[in-house]
């Protein structure tokens, strides 16, 4: 039964090809020979012939108005924005999704630093030889980030251990930083450091007092506790005069608190707050210029 | 009115001078030009919308669309037929016309039986006879109520194959389906209308039937 109606439908197309001289020559005089021996075929060529000779003397219809055009038809509302608006559409949600990522890594970086018990840790850590460790090796030549990644566990415990901290160590940054409010730049990275989650500067854009302060060049082969070692060898004599431990008496509010933030990230945040809302307004203009 | 529908005057053979001009000086943004050319195609161009689409308020619509698209894009017509050109235009309003919306006829092969003669009063023919023009105008009716009753791919190329003369390359380009694809759907149009029409044939007029009552 199908096969018999494909057989139809393949006939129905040879002979509308035929009516419209659209066959091979070949085709054509098979299909002749074939319609000289069958009447049925021939009747529905027939058929189909006045069919189309029907459509072909249908009287055309009449415009029933003139079309027409005006200026107002054919001005154009801004083809630019009606072009952008699927662009613009796309940019601000990108953007808005972007504000809203920066916006809660900053509040879960942010939030670690203000609790109770984390609030300390930033700043104790300070004085940890971890946490010195981290601001020397950004000091030298910015090691790899997987370097620094170790640090990050000894930081929390080492709140537990600021008494045995040796508070020569924090030559370092007294020697460098007289008072703890002009230190405060250093401190935002180590907070984010510390954090872990916060999108600090990059580490080349670091100050690099280490240039100035002679530490020995550690190679990239020498591990961080080697690195922080001969730090502390080289730096020992000298800081025993200095002893200022000042940042252990720095108020919470302080580098260890919300500020920990780079004032960036905050400024990120309301920048691409500030994008989003002008992107919406945009893409809002363009699809109604569509 | 800035508008002066100066091709009533003309003569066929100023047309085609008169074509290149109108079309250059609509492309300066000369929006009476362009004017000109719509008042010479206007028929056309809704005759083939009306045919495709089956009801005269969308045919309306997709005539006024195509011309404004035809001006605005002006800058892609590369010589050649103007009037192809504007038709291709029209044809493709109208099958996304019909892919948007699966549009339904007014003109309905259903209530084909019940139609009145207001149905579609733009009917134009030569000078018959008062016997003569009925007869025919009964026939356009019946044979536009059979077309809409194909589906949409097989209507358009249809129409643009027997109503508007075009030939298989020009349908694939309108359309843009294969050259193949035009002559099968084409075929299968021609089959089912002739189906239609032989099912219905009480309803054509005498002469029109499409088999020999005897």
């Amino acid at each position: 039964m199908l096969g018999k109606n494909r057989a139809r439908e393949r006939m129905d197309e040879l002979l509308s090809a035929y009516i419209d001289g659209a066959l091979s020559p070949r085709e054509r005089a098979r299909l002749e020979a074939r319609l000289a021996q069958d009447a049925d075929l021939r009747a529905r060529l027939e058929s189909l012939q006045r069919t189309v000779a029907l459509l072909r003397e249908m009287p055309p219809v009449r415009a029933p108005r003139n079309f027409l055009l005006t200026p107002a038809m054919v001005r154009r509302p801004a083809p630019v924005a009606r072009r952008l608006a699927p662009a613009l559409t796309f940019a601000t949600a990108i953007s808005g999704l972007l504000c809203i990522i920066l916006l809660v890594g900053n509040l879960l970086t942010a939030g670690w630093g203000g609790m109770g018990t984390a609030v300390p840790a930033p700043m104790v850590a300070e004085e940890s030889p971890q946490v010195l460790e981290t601001a020397e090796m950004k000091a030298e030549k910015a090691p790899p980030a997987s370097e620094i990644a170790p640090p990050e566990e000894g930081l929390l415990s080492s709140a537990a251990t600021v008494p045995e901290t040796p508070a020569p160590e924090m030559r370092a940054w007294s020697e460098e930083t007289p008072s703890p409010i002009e230190a405060a730049p250093y401190y935002p990275d180590m907070g984010g450091m510390g954090g872990g989650a916060a999108p600090g500067p990059p580490l080349g854009e670091l100050p690099e007092p280490g240039e100035e302060e002679g530490f020995p060049e550690p190679t990239l082969e020498m591990t961080t506790s080697e690195m922080t070692r001969a730090a502390v060898e080289e730096e020992t004599p000298p800081a025993v005069t200095v002893a200022e431990p000042t940042p252990v008496s720095v108020p919470p509010e302080m580098p260890g608190g919300k500020p920990a933030l780079p004032l960036t990230s905050w400024l990120s945040v309301g920048g691409l707050a500030l994008l989003t809302a002008v992107l919406a307004f945009l893409s809002l203009r363009a699809w109604r210029a569509r | 009115m800035g508008f002066l529908p100066r091709y009533n005057l003309v003569t066929g053979a100023r047309r085609a001078v008169d074509e290149q001009q109108l079309i250059a000086a609509a492309r300066r943004g000369d929006l009476d030009a362009f004017n000109e050319l719509v008042l010479a195609y206007q028929d056309r161009v809704y005759n083939l919308a009306y045919r495709i689409l089956g009801d005269p308020a969308a045919a309306e619509d997709a005539t006024q669309e195509a011309f404004i698209a035809a001006y605005r894009h002006l800058s892609t017509f590369r010589g050649g037929s103007f009037l192809s050109w504007l038709m291709r235009t029209v044809a493709n309003r109208c099958y996304d016309e019909l892919r948007r919306h699966k549009r339904r006829p007014t003109v309905s092969w259903e209530s084909f039986g019940e139609m009145d003669e207001e149905a579609n009063p733009f009917l134009v023919n030569g000078h018959p006879t008062p016997e003569e023009a009925v007869q025919q105008a009964e026939l356009a009716r019946f044979l536009q109520a059979a077309i809409v009753a194909l589906p949409p791919d097989q209507r358009i190329v249809l129409v643009l194959s027997d109503v508007e003369g075009m030939n298989y390359q020009e349908i694939a380009e309108t359309v843009r389906i294969p050259v193949g694809t035009v002559k099968s759907r084409l075929a299968r149009a021609r089959a089912r209308l002739r189906d239609l029409l032989q099912a219905q044939k009480e309803l054509l007029p005498r002469a029109y039937r499409l088999e020999d009552e005897d």
